[in-house]
């Protein structure tokens, strides 16, 4: 990895790029390069400035240093316990102190940071020492190493909580999965200040550009399961359900438990699927009935049961929950189903399976893949969501008019700007949509709250939710005053609500905010993607103008207030929403 | 392991570390006559080669090698120590 980071120079497949900035109070220079092949594996080019050996606070805290000159998107503090461990020996009031003042230094680094750049900080935590002069009574002793080290760490993931731009990497974690005793060789820090073996350094880069990526909007979001050898031992077809391998004994064990691992992925916002070449009533009857399947049909928000190819399903079941292919992973026992997915599907994750599996949990475990830099309400829910979904798709096959299917749901809109209890979601959306996304911003929470403190920015936060269920916070909409000119800056929307009147609805309601701020027109732009292309006509559907278009696509739009035609829709305001003021 | 063999494994152990598969080394080679061997890859190597042997220098050797041959003959002689 250290040799591929290395050649990777210039950004010669023109992937996207984040600037990173590498602070480390350790030896840095063998981490970039493999931080940056671990990006590019990520199909990230990391522009990556690193800082001279030890010199975090002049960094951050002269305004002037080259670090600000960089003006990086993310900045990792490495931080290490051997640093540490030398301020613990040199205290005089050991333990405590060391952890209180490790802790008081680092949040000033946060927020000194937060003030002066629009970025992410990834932070490592501490690795626990070695050291226990007490053995195993070691942390009774408040003083001692081991202490400060637990007190420190559990102070920084604390205060993390009221830096929300603040991501942490846990590389106890990291050296515990590698083994202590792989991990740390002194010797190499007292020789080249390195607070791990180089060959360790994987895991670290892996774990920074899994946090970046989750950052860049490249986060997973369905898990697609097949059944028989994967989420059960055996062939339904052949063993019959009561043949199967699946319980609380040797490899049935080992499915149950995998399923429980699916099942907390799914709590935790992945959607989860089914694709299988099986008799679909043979399997469906396993799911609903077989006593020990952890995972039941509301489980599964898409199934694909049939004897087509896995990749045709894959399309489908990506196609039906309106998500991009390139965000499933692909979880199937047989070599011969990999293989023919990732040959049509290069952009399908597909891992390649253990052969036991006993091995799957750990497997899956180790790959990175479910990163994210947040936890919000809608995740919780979301297969909910799709369940509520497919209600809806049967309720809309029985009416012949499309009016009368959208009047039928009731639908009731909620369009606030951004607040606290909204900026988690709105801050997840602005990072993974794709598809129906103008410009694909990826703001971040600074950035937000920026917008809220400057009279000329109006953000939106749209909530819908009609007789079937809330659909949580489903678009967002970031609005700059120019003048007589209203500029639509952002504008995006869940795929979940396509064709449902929304973006008709929030369109009524900008040209609204227009005429009351006194606006004469409204200017947009389109900033063509790979995903995009469902929202390039977006603009003329309203009856813009397109008034430029440069050699990338990028086109420019305008509409005079006075022209609009309102938009005839099927959705009320939800009581106590207002949109026309933003408290600043 | 005799000592041809021992320069064989580095020989390859160096391709690796300076990523050039036709890299020829001999034991009066130093630092200077080979393009990236610096401090940084010198512990690039010190790792490798504790890996590959199943050894392990103390602070000081890694300190006071000065060409391949002074690598090559502590590791023969650790190797010689571990199983007689």
């Amino acid at each position: 990895m250290l040799a591929q980071g290395r050649k990777l120079k210039a950004n010669d497949a023109s992937l996207p790029e984040a600037k990173i900035a590498l602070l480390g109070d350790s030896s840095t220079q063998q981490l970039a390069p493999i931080l940056k092949a671990a990006l590019h594996q990520r199909g990230i080019f990391g522009d990556v400035y690193e800082a001279d050996y030890n010199v975090i606070d002049q960094e951050i805290f002269d305004a002037a240093s080259s670090l600000y000159a960089f003006s990086p998107t993310y900045v990792v503090l490495q931080i290490s316990l051997q640093q540490l461990r030398e301020q613990y020996y040199h205290e005089e009031r050991k333990g405590a102190a060391t952890a209180e003042k490790a802790l008081a230094q680092t949040r000033q680094r946060w927020s000194v940071l937060g003030q002066r750049l629009s970025c992410r900080v990834i932070q490592f935590l501490y690795e626990r020492p070695a050291e226990r002069p007490f053995g195993h009574y070691t942390g009774r002793v408040s003083d001692s190493l081991a202490a400060a080290v637990d007190a420190l760490n559990a102070g920084l993931t604390n205060a993390a909580k009221e830096f929300p731009n603040v991501f942490l990497v846990d590389i106890d974690h990291l050296a515990s999965r590698v083994g202590k005793a792989q991990w740390r060789d002194e010797k190499l820090w007292f020789h080249a200040k390195m607070f791990c073996r180089p060959d360790c350094l994987p895991e670290v880069g892996v774990a920074i550009a899994a946090i970046v990526a989750a950052g860049e909007g490249r986060a997973k979001k369905c898990v697609v399961v097949d059944l028989d050898n994967t989420l059960w031992g055996g062939i339904v077809a052949e063993d019959g359900m009561d043949g199967i391998e699946l319980g609380d004994h040797g490899a049935g064990e080992a499915f149950v438990l995998f399923q429980h691992f699916l099942l907390s992925l799914k709590e935790r916002g992945l959607i989860l699927a089914v694709c299988s070449k099986n008799e679909r009533d043979v399997a469906l009857d396993v799911i609903r009935r077989h006593p020990n399947m952890i995972l039941r049909e509301a489980d599964f928000s898409a199934m694909a049961i049939n004897w087509n190819n896995k990749s045709d399903n894959l399309r489908q079941i990506a196609s039906s929950l309106n998500i991009g292919v390139d965000s499933l992973i692909f979880v199937d026992d047989s070599p011969f189903e990999r293989h023919q997915v990732q040959a049509a599907l290069p952009e399908v994750l597909v891992p390649e399976m253990p052969e036991d599996p006993a091995q799957f949990v750990p497997f899956f475990n180790s790959l990175n893949m479910f990163e994210t830099l947040s936890f919000s309400a809608e995740d919780r829910g979301r297969a909910e969501l799709y369940l509520q979904q497919a209600a809806r798709d049967q309720e809309k096959a029985q009416f012949s008019d499309i009016s009368d299917y959208l009047r039928s749901l009731q639908m009731k809109i909620a369009m606030r700007p951004f607040d606290s209890f909204t900026m988690p979601r709105v801050v997840q959306l602005l990072q993974r949509s794709n598809q129906f996304n103008l410009t694909t911003k990826r703001y971040n929470e600074k950035d937000c709250e920026g917008f809220l403190s400057d009279p000329a920015w109006q953000t939106l936060a749209v909530s819908l939710n009609d007789k079937y269920g809330d659909s949580g916070l489903i678009s967002v909409i970031i609005l700059h005053r120019e003048a007589k000119t209203l500029k639509i800056d952002t504008w995006l929307m869940s795929c979940r609500v396509l064709q449902r009147g929304v973006e008709q609805f929030c369109m009524n309601a900008v040209v609204e905010i227009a005429r009351d701020s006194g606006s004469q027109e409204i200017s947009g732009t389109y900033i063509p993607t790979e995903k995009n292309a469902m929202v390039r006509d977006f603009f003329a559907r309203f009856g813009f103008r397109k008034t430029d278009q440069s050699l990338l696509g990028t086109t420019q739009w305008t509409l005079p207030v006075a022209d609009y035609k309102e938009q005839h829709v099927f959705i009320a305001r939800a009581e106590g929403s207002e949109w026309t003021a933003q408290k600043s | 392991m005799d000592s041809s063999k021992v320069l064989d494994s580095l020989t390859q152990i160096f391709r690796r570390v300076f990523d050039d598969a036709t890299l020829l080394i001999n034991t009066e080679m130093t630092a200077k006559d080979v393009e990236g061997w610096d401090s940084l890859n010198h512990i690039n190597l010190i790792v490798s080669v504790e890996k590959e042997f199943g050894i392990q220098f103390t602070t000081k050797e890694i300190m006071l090698f000065r060409n391949v041959g002074d690598f090559a003959r502590s590791i023969t002689a650790k190797l010689a120590a571990k199983c007689p």
